[in-house]
């Protein structure tokens, strides 16, 4: 992608290598967003956990994502959180819309699912389902057996990010560790994840947590991408000169 | 949105949370296991190293790389495959795929008590398995304790997956059942009137039954009518996986009638596929008023005295006590001459008298479908059929006589006479009764016409006449339907709706979210055929062979084989062991066919060894001899003897007379219809007859999820509407157009498909068009076209309370406004707590 193709953003040049530790930190922290995403569209959220929510728990997250500039994002969730705390049962409404926007069907719902996104073929386990099956074999990774989701489901993209981001911080080539994940971030998620958040509001459901979610979501997955071509451009401790072309700056 | 490295990396030092963060979902590959993507590398092109399996639609054979069907072909000895196997992919990875056992959120919470006006297009909360299961068993339970069998019904399975050992109704028939009893169903909303009506007449269903051999009636035939029947649309499908055969032999007929000789005549409204098929005569006839126009017939039959008196005495009784009633001097005093006939079915006197004349001179095999016996005093027309074919003296000639079967699964493709393998038992072993060893059943029935269970909720405790029985309906409280979509086959939508409210607790097995699902309270994901190992009878009627059913695939997501589930609500009770006697899925799919080779083994016919079955996927048996249907009967009528009463061919039944039914008397007759086409009753209003036959690109609804194949067929997204030109432009329709179509009992949008195939007056939408309401109310427009959401639900008579699809008037015109979008396919309306919709 091309500066020209991405969103009307400001980006501060900076062209300096990026600190080792810089970057350590941030991989960690990346992995927790991304970590936390996935659990959020893995499954609906547990009784317990949201309880937790609703006291506060996910304040130091929400505050660091909207440190990020991601503020709109994200009191627009704390929003639907409060709206939902009011409800008489809202782990079982949560729950309720969780099914109907991610496991009843893909017409009126938001399947978290990138081939029912593909512009060319749109439809359940498409081509993307096939290439992130061949990304992960090539990964050596598989799927925890209990989540039986074709491999296009948003929550392992999400979980693919996540480990790249933890594997990243010790890698040796922090360039072409940065370009790879930015590379995967453009062209597994950023093509369909704009879909997929429209289709969230459009499907309106019952509270507002998981349209909220998937803007924040996508909010959150621009501005990693715009720093990991930083990291990759200007953020070189040993890349190649081709590298430091790529990126923001 | 702004990007500073500083600021996010001084944001990255302030996140934390990991105790909101489960554990990944993704593990290391183990070592040794195969990579996905390359353990179906060995997959070659030559499909006989393919998989093998079996359908409705026809065996299939199946490229799977890494666990996933990439491409299906029909198996290598399948002359005649439908394009309904394009279908199969699009139906393993549909879109509607039931993922996750799912319970209705207001029944979550206030289990049988919910408000249940809410049902359909309705929250859903997802469960793990143990809770589903845990939840059905308590149902039950609560039901059989507070109630009794008469508060829960099973309801009847009709075209089930194929495969033996899965059966989804044997599976829930013998768990349920060995839980506690039920109340069940009778009859089949296919031929539910001709099944009950020919045992009086013909001593058979008939419909069920072999017919008379291809080989014999292209040879000996000279006149075939094919009277409302389209095989060649309707050959496509079978009861157990289909061989196609039959089409072989459609096409040398095609031969004969372009080389004169043989004549075919289809005596239909529609010009149908068969009739194009094979460049065919077509005889126009009114809507419904088929009986008239045998009646003229009969009547010319016996005045130019072409009738064989000889056949008649010998082997039919009570053609005298018909006699008064075709002439004039019985009751009504109506004489049924062809000009009494051609005012009322539309065909001129001189037509009827020709057609009278030909079928006398020739060798003539009259072949009856089945959608005629669907409609209000559906008795009639095949006992009718039954006493002409008799005044024509060819029953049990080859090439002569009457048949109620030759469309479906490829009867009249001679039988080779193997034994084909059993099933997974569908009843309790024997001597072993229920956990609720209740039979007290209140005085309601403990089954109910399949058709009439509907009025069972709406009317509940009302007796019912039922073929020489009475019945009363129970209203039962909890409803349990599996591998079937009730929502598609019952008539009359909205009054269904009204019916469902009343139930307390609705369980929907399946593997997609039909509208069965979505108006049920619990949904447990079944997993495909195609996701599982079975077996199957390949050829119904011809039992050509065995099908190995190989398990394609895993089942996806949460779905399980329908053994699984009935297997752990067994477990509930501690019968799991009884329930599968010990055997899991592979070792019955074995058992069932060394069962099947001992009994073939005893016949001389061989069989190779299961494991060598299994490798090569099926086993054929050579064709068998030629047949000719009732020609034992015809032989010898007392050593063959009917199944009548009588032993004969009963055209007056002393039987059904002493039943006293105003509508259903001892001897064929014409009556009116409550509503009616060209002229009939409620024309002034809804000028249209709807006839819902069964789909060109379907089975009933199977099939219709899947949207590679429905986009060959859908206008706008919709199910089709055929209407003749004539009609269309009267109502400024032209093809491709969205149409409303309607009556009083509700309304639907489809697309309007214009087709010199059909006449002024009569439109079509195929049954099987997924329902899709735009809300929970009554009334709703339905939007993509279920032709049952206009339907009338009476009984065809007191005999056979019967479904009555096929008399329905509707009215059409031109769409105008914003379409809303197809809701069938959809997931639910969001509705808030008082059951409103939320606007989008």
């Amino acid at each position: 992608m091309s500066e020209a193709d991405g969103p009307e953003v400001g980006r501060e040049a900076t062209g300096a290598a990026l600190d080792i530790a810089d970057w350590q930190l941030a991989c960690r922290q990346r992995a927790l967003v991304y970590g936390w995403l996935s659990t959020l569209y893995a499954a609906e959220v547990p009784s317990k956990t949201l309880s937790a929510y609703f006291a506060g728990d996910a304040a130091p997250l929400l505050d660091g994502l909207a440190a990020l500039g991601l503020d709109t994002e994200v009191r627009r969730l704390r929003a639907a959180l409060a709206t939902l705390a009011e409800a008489q049962y809202p782990a079982l409404e949560l729950a309720a819309d969780f099914a109907q926007l991610f496991l009843l069907d893909n017409k009126t719902g938001a399947s978290p699912y990138a081939s029912v996104y593909d512009g060319e073929d749109p439809r359940f386990c498409g081509a993307a389902e096939a290439r992130m099956r061949a990304f992960l074999a090539g990964s050596a990774l598989a799927i925890r057996d209990e989540f039986k989701e074709p491999a296009d489901h948003l929550a392992i993209h999400l979980a693919i990010v996540a480990r790249l981001a933890e594997q990243h911080g010790d890698a040796d080539d922090v360039g072409a560790a940065a370009s790879d994940a930015a590379a995967f971030l453009r062209d597994a998620l950023l093509v369909w994840l704009p879909g997929f958040a429209s289709r969230c509001d459009g499907a309106k459901p019952q509270f507002d947590f998981y349209p909220a979610l998937a803007a924040l979501t996508l909010a959150f997955v621009r501005q990693d991408e715009f720093f990991l071509c930083d990291a990759a451009g200007g953020g070189d401790l040993s890349a190649s000169t081709a590298r430091q072309k790529r990126g923001g700056a | 949105m702004n990007y500073s490295r500083r600021g996010f990396l001084k944001a990255m030092t302030l996140l934390s949370g990991a105790g909101l963060v489960a554990p990944s979902l993704l593990v290391p590959r183990r070592a040794g296991a195969a990579a996905p993507s390359t353990a179906g590398a060995a997959a070659t092109d030559d499909i006989r190293t393919w998989k093998i399996t079996g359908s409705h639609f026809g065996a299939i054979r199946a490229k799977v790389v890494g666990d996933r069907v990439v491409e299906v072909r029909p198996f290598e000895h399948d002359k005649n495959p439908t394009e309904m196997i394009n279908g199969i992919i699009g139906l393993i990875y549909g879109p509607s795929r039931v993922r996750y056992p799912m319970v209705r959120l207001d029944w979550y919470r206030k289990r049988h008590l919910s408000d249940t006006s809410q049902r359909g297009d309705n929250r859903f909360v997802r469960v793990g398995w143990d809770e589903a299961i845990d939840l059905f068993y308590s149902e039950l339970e609560r039901i059989q304790k507070d109630y009794g069998p008469w508060a829960l019904h099973t309801g009847g399975v009709g075209w089930r997956s194929v495969g033996q050992v899965h059966s989804c109704g044997n599976h829930m028939v013998r768990g349920v059942g060995m839980h506690g009893r039920s109340v069940g169903t009778a009859g089949d909303y296919s031929t539910g009137a001709g099944q009950t009506i020919l045992p009086y007449v013909l001593g058979s269903t008939e419909v069920y039954s072999q017919g008379t051999s291809w080989d014999v009636i292209l040879d000996e035939s000279k006149l075939i009518v094919f009277w409302a029947n389209d095989p060649i649309k309707n050959l496509q499908v079978g009861w157990n996986t289909e061989t196609h055969e039959a089409y072989a032999y459609y096409e040398q007929l095609k031969q004969k009638i372009a080389a004169k000789g043989i004549r075919v005549i289809c005596v239909d409204p529609v010009k149908s596929k068969t009739q194009n098929y094979l460049a065919a005569e077509h005889q126009y006839v009114n809507p419904m008023t088929d009986v008239p126009l045998m009646l003229a017939i009969a009547h010319t039959l016996v005045k130019e005295n072409l009738h064989d008196k000889k056949f008649l005495d010998t082997y039919t009784l009570g053609f005298e006590r018909f006699l008064p009633y075709l002439q004039g001097t019985g009751e009504d005093g109506v004489e049924k001459t062809p000009e009494w006939a051609a005012t009322i079915c539309g065909i001129p006197a001189d037509r009827i008298r020709e057609l009278a004349r030909l079928m006398a001179k020739n060798r003539t095999q009259l072949i009856f479908g089945w959608a005629i016996q669907r409609q209000q005093h559906g008795e009639q027309p095949y006992w009718m059929g039954a006493v002409l074919a008799a005044m024509l003296g060819q029953i049990g000639l080859p090439g002569g006589g009457i048949s109620y079967a030759h469309h479906y699964s490829s009867v009249g493709v001679s039988s080779s006479g193997a034994a084909m393998p059993g099933a997974f038992p569908l009843n309790l072993d024997p001597g072993r009764k229920p956990k609720h060893d209740n039979t007290d059943y209140k005085g309601y029935s403990a089954v109910l016409p399949i058709a009439r269970v509907i009025d069972a909720l709406l009317e509940p405790g009302k007796e019912i006449d039922f073929n020489g029985n009475k019945v009363k309906l129970a209203p039962y409280k909890m409803a349990i339907f599996t591998g079937c979509n009730q929502w598609h086959r019952q008539p009359q939508r909205n009054r269904m709706k009204e019916a469902w409210q009343k139930l307390e607790t609705v369980v929907a097995i399946d593997y997609n979210w039909t509208a069965t699902c979505r108006f049920a309270d619990i949904v447990l994901p079944a997993c495909t055929p195609y996701e599982r190992n079975d077996i199957d009878a390949y050829g119904s009627y011809s039992n050509r062979g065995i099908i190995a059913m190989q398990k394609l695939i895993d089942p996806l997501f949460h779905s399980r084989s329908d053994f699984d589930i009935f297997r752990a609500l067994t477990r509930r009770f501690n019968r799991d062991n009884e329930y599968t006697r010990g055997l899991d899925e592979m070792q019955w799919v074995e058992k069932l066919y060394e069962d099947c080779r001992k009994e073939n083994g005893l016949k001389d016919i061989p069989m190779p060894p299961f494991a060598e079955f299994w490798k090569k996927g099926f086993v054929l048996f050579p064709e068998g001899k030629p047949w000719v249907r009732h020609a034992d009967f015809r032989d010898d009528a007392e050593v063959n003897a009917l199944g009548t009463p009588s032993g004969f061919i009963e055209i007056f039944s002393r039987k059904i007379e002493r039943y006293g039914y105003p509508d259903c008397k001892g001897h064929p007759v014409w009556m009116e219809k409550i509503e009616r086409s060209h002229g009939g009753p409620g024309s002034d209003r809804h000028p249209l007859w709807l006839q819902s036959v069964h789909p060109d690109k379907r089975l009933h609804s199977q099939l219709c999820e899947s949207e590679p194949l429905r986009a060959t067929y859908a206008i706008q997204g919709r199910e089709p509407v055929f209407i003749s030109p004539a009609d269309a432009s009267a109502r400024g329709i032209k093809h491709g157009d969205l149409v409303r179509v309607f009556n009083d009992r509700g309304q639907l949008l489809a697309g309007a498909n214009v087709s010199d195939n059909f006449p002024p007056g009569v439109v079509r939408i195929q049954e099987g068009a997924w329902y899709g309401p735009t809300g929970p109310d009554m009334g709703t427009l339905d939007t993509y076209g279920d032709p049952n959401t206009l339907t009338l639900d009476i009984g065809t008579s007191s005999l056979a309370q019967a479904t009555s699809a096929n008399t329905c008037l509707v009215q059409i015109e031109k769409f105008t406004g914003t379409a809303p979008p197809v809701m069938s396919f959809g997931g639910p309306i969001e509705v808030d707590p008082e059951g409103r919709e939320v606007k989008v």
